[in-house]
């Protein structure tokens, strides 16, 4: 009985500490009933960040503003906005970090275009070494040339 | 006393690597075997301490010594003793300690390696005694594994168990091994610039290295993306995230560098390019050690974050590689082998081939760090994700495999294009046939996906066409192409096997992306979901005990939604580990053919009208095998490739008797 | 102590060994130029030519190319030749690479920390029992448990030994297994409801409401678990069941104890 009583007042003792926070479970997914909108928003839940998480996508984010975006994303869809018109209103909310797809201004032309840029520029150079460098072939060895090579090669065998 | 001979070990290790260094430097600027010999030596003992020192570190992950630091954070006495030994290179220390084992290990290895000008050889071993010093100061000091304790903690605070799996254990050695295998040809090439010399026989040692790095690392990222398909459970296999792209820069260098010392070796031609692109993959492979371990890039899988050390790694990366590069702009000039081709070539597709490969690494770094630089640069944050990648990335390798069936065609110095070209006909028209038959087979009809199907079975049909053209098949009766068909060099089935491989792999990559379909619902017991032409039907869930977890397991039944295949069962899982209080998913599989039916149970919830509920998510993904099995191929077609070296080294004596007889006619003439 | 540093001089000695052999084969090798390399850089060309992947134009331009320059790097290369004093400049480099070894060690190692290996430290704490903290003795009782795993008197106090260590979890996990050889121990179940409250951050969930259901079942006098019933209860707003279940404790409990009057308290605001 006394060892109850001990356990017991652990028990109170504990009980009595404040709960821990916990987050609330994120809104359940309804996806939408048309089945083309419904494959529209998932394309488009692989575009979209989550903002939280560490470089994944809405789609498959357990986080609850992740589970919110696509509440928000299925609403549109269904008010009948089109796909830029949804990224858009997403951009301004969130800014550009939201999209996977980096904006295309002067910031990002590097990114853009510096790969291609990159590929023709050093195709560029490539092709005027080889029109600058001819076809000059190498004239055949002369007979010496071939006798030292023999010899070159038959020391090789000997040391061998 | 164990631990502590390991603590001892690593320290003398970083001494005897800096003895190596002085040795090979004072053996090579005097030209004394004597202290080129002993410098060997000493990388060799050096590889010995560390092998001791990571012994050491085994044995207290095994034993649950909790008095050492790394022990304490990254195991439990609960784990099974497989994967005690895995933490022992799942940790930021660990793992480091393996990149300066297998760094040593191959300096050694260079070391030992015989038929190797002097001067190459010692400068070579020099460079790679600097960098195995930098890298053991930097875990001796920064990132020691031993650190110990006092008092001991009584018990671990275990690894994610996410990390508990038998590809996941294996995946850093493999991976490691293709990152500081490219240490070997950065050596090779600052050895080649330091002496001024690149030739065929260099070209002879750069090849093999840089194909086993490459083949190594290829199984390496296909193991880590095989085992985030099956394992995480979001269904798919690759995503830009940082850390994939970190590995997959030093894969794209590799790729170039292998082809591109295959030039080298058979012609001395390319020098320039060799050498620029072997100290590129290494400094790519420095590169990623540091985006994964200094907290600089956000990702799922980025190693425990600690700025400090970020820039250490940052500065070991910047002397190193800009001492090269500085050397290489310096040198460049003086390396010219005067090897001429034409443009239309097999060295002139394989000069594509390095471009086209450099661009596309290009694209993964810009793609990797712009977020870094622009925030640095303006403050602004975006994000780089798939949708840049795909629009970027993909036409530049989508062009190059276009080119890629024509190369093997072509003749050294001076190719026929048309002739080539002729000999592909059969394959291209395949091609298209088979893009149309996928344009007009598969649902829904996608045009870009039809076409890159052609491009994946263009690769594949060109690999059989060039075995076909140097086998004389249906040209000639099948007795003589047999014959040489056995005669042909292991080097030429190898590549037929690897570029076959990647065909594979866009095949897989393309159908998968372009027509999987996935579905998720709130199901109670009974209840059914279906996407694509399957549907899963959840039978029963019970709690089962695992070694160190409990977890919620379904059991499920799938069917085809027309009904014309067999029923089967499969599990799924959910599983909490109390020691960590992580939940991980085993995903329920089921094998049809090349598809795969994925299956995920998650959360607990409730269906609309008050039921118990969990929610299943199913995937269909068709052809998933293909994206793995082509890699596997890749990877062993560099395997052949590398077995051909070896049975050539004696063939070689053979072919020179068979070229005497050639000399004296060539003298009169 | 000794036995360490015996076993490291070994170490430093066998690396010593080994670069010192090292040296005496490079003074023995002959020159290491690369014997074949020339002809079988020729044999190549002529071996691509046989197989038909350069014509007859360009086989003889490049093996020109290739030979002229074999003979310029024959002519170019030096042989190296053994200097008289290495062999000292190689002993004293292995002597300065062990002192620095040792200077490094003694500076950031721990030289005399023994090897802490898990069983070890549990058998040294099984034979002092006396000043374990509760972590410790719920490592001993875990290693007995899993000597005798039907041991049920072992399960129940490695139970109460992870609660106190403060891993409810564990505790819950051994409550289970020793309920699993013998279900009608009421103390067991009222623990395994205790850990599975402290694992939920305080609050009551279905698993322990069961357990803690089975405990006043078996035994009507598990306070503690009463105790838990009725604030589950009382959370539900089923007051009756609350009262039913705190009229015992209350009248247990001593008049001047301010536990009695805080569940009294409860009681009575949740009539409001």
């Amino acid at each position: 009985m006394r060892r109850a009583a001990a356990l017991f007042a652990a028990a109170l003792l504990a009980s009595t500490a404040a709960p821990a926070l916990a987050e609330p479970p994120p809104a359940p997914d309804r996806p939408l009933t048309d089945p083309a909108q419904e494959a529209r928003a998932r394309a488009l839940f692989g575009d979209i960040r989550c903002v939280v998480c560490q470089h994944e996508s809405i789609a498959d984010s357990p986080a609850g503003i992740a589970a919110d975006l696509r509440g928000l994303v299925r609403e549109q869809i269904a008010a009948g906005k089109t796909d830029d018109e949804i990224k858009d209103d997403l951009i301004r909310r969130y800014g550009d970090y939201v999209l996977f797809q980096p904006p295309v201004r002067i910031g990002t032309w590097l990114l853009w275009f510096g790969p291609f840029a990159l590929a023709a520029g050093a195709g560029v150079v490539l092709v005027l070494r080889a029109r600058r460098r001819g076809t000059a072939e190498a004239p055949p060895l002369t007979a010496e040339e071939e006798c030292a090579l023999a010899e070159l090669t038959a020391d090789e065998e000997a040391e061998r | 006393m164990i631990v502590e001979l390991g603590a001892f070990a690593l320290i003398l290790a970083l001494a005897l690597s800096v003895l190596s260094l002085a040795l090979t430097a004072a053996g090579r600027l005097r030209l004394s075997p004597v202290l080129a010999g002993a410098g060997g030596g000493a990388m060799l003992a050096s590889a010995g301490a560390i092998l001791l020192a990571f012994g050491a570190l085994i044995y207290a992950f095994v034993v649950s010594d909790f008095s050492v630091s790394n022990v304490a954070m990254n195991s439990h006495t609960d784990k099974p003793v497989f994967y005690k030994v895995a933490a022992a290179w799942g940790s930021h220390e660990g793992s480091l300690l393996l990149w300066c084992l297998v760094m040593t290990v191959f300096g050694g290895a260079l070391a030992l390696a015989r038929g190797l000008p002097f001067g190459l050889k010692t400068s070579a071993v020099a460079v790679q005694a600097g960098l195995s010093s930098l890298f053991l100061a930097f875990a001796a000091f920064t990132s020691n594994p031993f650190f110990r304790l006092d008092p001991a903690p009584v018990q671990g605070a275990s690894l994610n168990p996410l990390l508990q799996d038998p590809a996941l254990a294996v995946h850093p050695p493999l991976l490691y091994g293709g990152y500081v295998g490219f240490s070997v040809c950065f050596s090779l090439a600052v050895a080649a610039l330091i002496e001024k010399r690149v030739d065929p026989a260099w070209g002879r040692w750069v090849r093999p290295w840089a194909l086993a790095s490459w083949a190594l690392l290829t199984v390496g990222i296909t193991l880590g993306s095989f085992w985030a398909y099956y394992e995480l459970g979001w269904g798919g296999w690759w995503f830009w995230d940082p850390v994939e792209n970190a590995s997959f820069m030093p894969w794209l260098a590799g790729a170039a560098l292998l082809h591109s010392a295959i030039v080298t070796e058979r012609r001395g031609a390319l020098a320039g390019w060799t050498v620029f692109l072997a100290i590129l993959a290494f400094t790519f492979s420095m590169l990623g050690a540091f985006l994964v371990r200094s907290g600089v890039l956000t990702s799922v899988h980025a190693f425990a974050v600690d700025p400090q050390r970020g820039m250490m790694l940052l500065a070991i990366l910047g002397v190193a590689a800009g001492a090269a590069f500085i050397l290489f702009a310096l040198r460049a000039p003086a390396i010219r082998s005067g090897a001429a081709f034409a443009p239309v070539s097999r060295e002139g597709t394989l000069v594509l081939n390095n471009l086209f490969l450099t661009a596309a690494a290009a694209t993964v770094l810009l793609g990797t760090l712009y977020p870094l630089i622009l925030e640095g640069v303006t403050g602004a944050t975006i994000s780089v994700g798939p949708p840049y990648f795909n629009a970027v990335f993909n036409p530049l390798m989508i062009v190059a495999c276009l080119i890629l069936p024509a190369g093997p065609l072509l003749a050294w110095k001076r190719g026929d294009l048309k002739g080539a070209l002729q000999r592909l006909w059969l394959a291209a028209l395949l091609a298209i046939a088979a893009a149309f038959a996928a344009f007009l087979l598969f649902e829904p009809k996608k045009a870009l996906a039809a076409a890159g199907l052609g491009v994946g079975a263009w690769l594949i049909l060109g690999a059989l066409a060039e075995l076909g053209v140097r086998t004389k098949a249906f040209r000639a009766p099948l007795a003589e192409t047999l014959r040489r068909a056995t005669g042909l060099p292991l080097g030429a089935w190898g590549m037929a096997l690897a570029h076959a491989g990647l065909g594979v792999f866009i095949l897989g990559a393309v159908v998968e992306t372009s027509f999987k379909a996935e579905a998720a619902l709130a199901l109670p017991l009974g209840g059914e979901v279906a996407a694509g032409p399957w549907k899963a039907r959840l039978d029963a869930v019970r709690v089962i005990e695992g070694p160190n977890y409990l977890a919620e397991q379904g059991r499920l039944t799938i069917m085809p939604v027309d009904g014309r295949a067999p029923e089967r069962v499969i599990t799924a899982e959910r599983r909490f580990f109390p020691a960590g209080g992580q939940t991980t998913t085993e995903v329920g599989l089921d094998f049809r053919g090349l598809d795969d039916v994925y299956v995920v149970v998650g959360d607990r919830a409730a269906t609309d009208a008050g039921e118990r509920a969990w929610i299943v998510r199913i995937y269909y993904n068709p052809w998933a095998r293909l994206i793995f099995l082509g890699p596997a191929l890749m990877a062993l077609g560099g395997l052949v490739s590398l077995l051909d070296r070896r049975l050539r080294v004696g063939a070689g004596s053979r072919a020179k008797k068979a070229a005497k007889p050639v000399e004296p006619v060539k003298a009169q003439a | 102590m000794t036995i360490f540093w015996i076993m490291t001089a070994l170490v430093t000695a066998l690396a010593g060994l080994a670069v010192l052999s090292a040296a005496r084969r490079g003074a023995e090798a002959e020159s290491v130029a690369d014997r074949d390399a020339g002809a079988l850089e020729l044999a190549e060309l002529d071996r691509l030519k046989a197989r038909g992947l350069l014509d007859e134009a360009g086989w003889t331009a490049a093996r020109a190319e290739a030979g002229r320059r074999l003979l310029a790097a024959r002519r170019a290369d030096r042989r190296p030749v053994a200097g008289p004093r290495d062999r000292y400049w190689v002993l004293g480099g292995i002597g300065a690479t062990a002192a620095a070894t040792l200077g490094l060690y003694a500076v950031f190692g721990a030289p005399g920390m023994k090897d802490q290996a898990y069983e070890t430290r549990v058998r040294e704490w099984a034979s002092a029992p006396e000043a374990l903290e509760p972590a410790q003795v719920a490592a001993v009782l875990g290693q007995v448990v899993k000597e005798r795993p039907d041991d049920r008197l072992a399960l129940t106090m490695l139970g109460a030994a992870r609660f106190e260590a403060g891993d409810p979890i564990g505790a819950a996990s051994a409550f289970r297994r020793a309920l699993a050889i013998q279900p009608d121990d009421a103390q067991s179940w009222a623990r395994l409801g205790e850990s599975l409250v402290r694992a939920n951050g305080g609050t009551v969930d279905g698993d322990a409401e069961a357990a803690f259901r089975q405990a006043v079942r078996l035994d009507p006098d598990q306070l503690g678990a009463r105790f838990y019933l009725g604030d589950a209860a009382l959370a539900r707003g089923d007051r009756a069941e609350a009262r039913a279940m705190w009229s015992p404790l209350i009248a247990v409990l001593d008049p001047s104890d301010p536990r009695r009057a805080e569940l009294q308290t409860r009681l009575a605001e949740a009539a409001r």
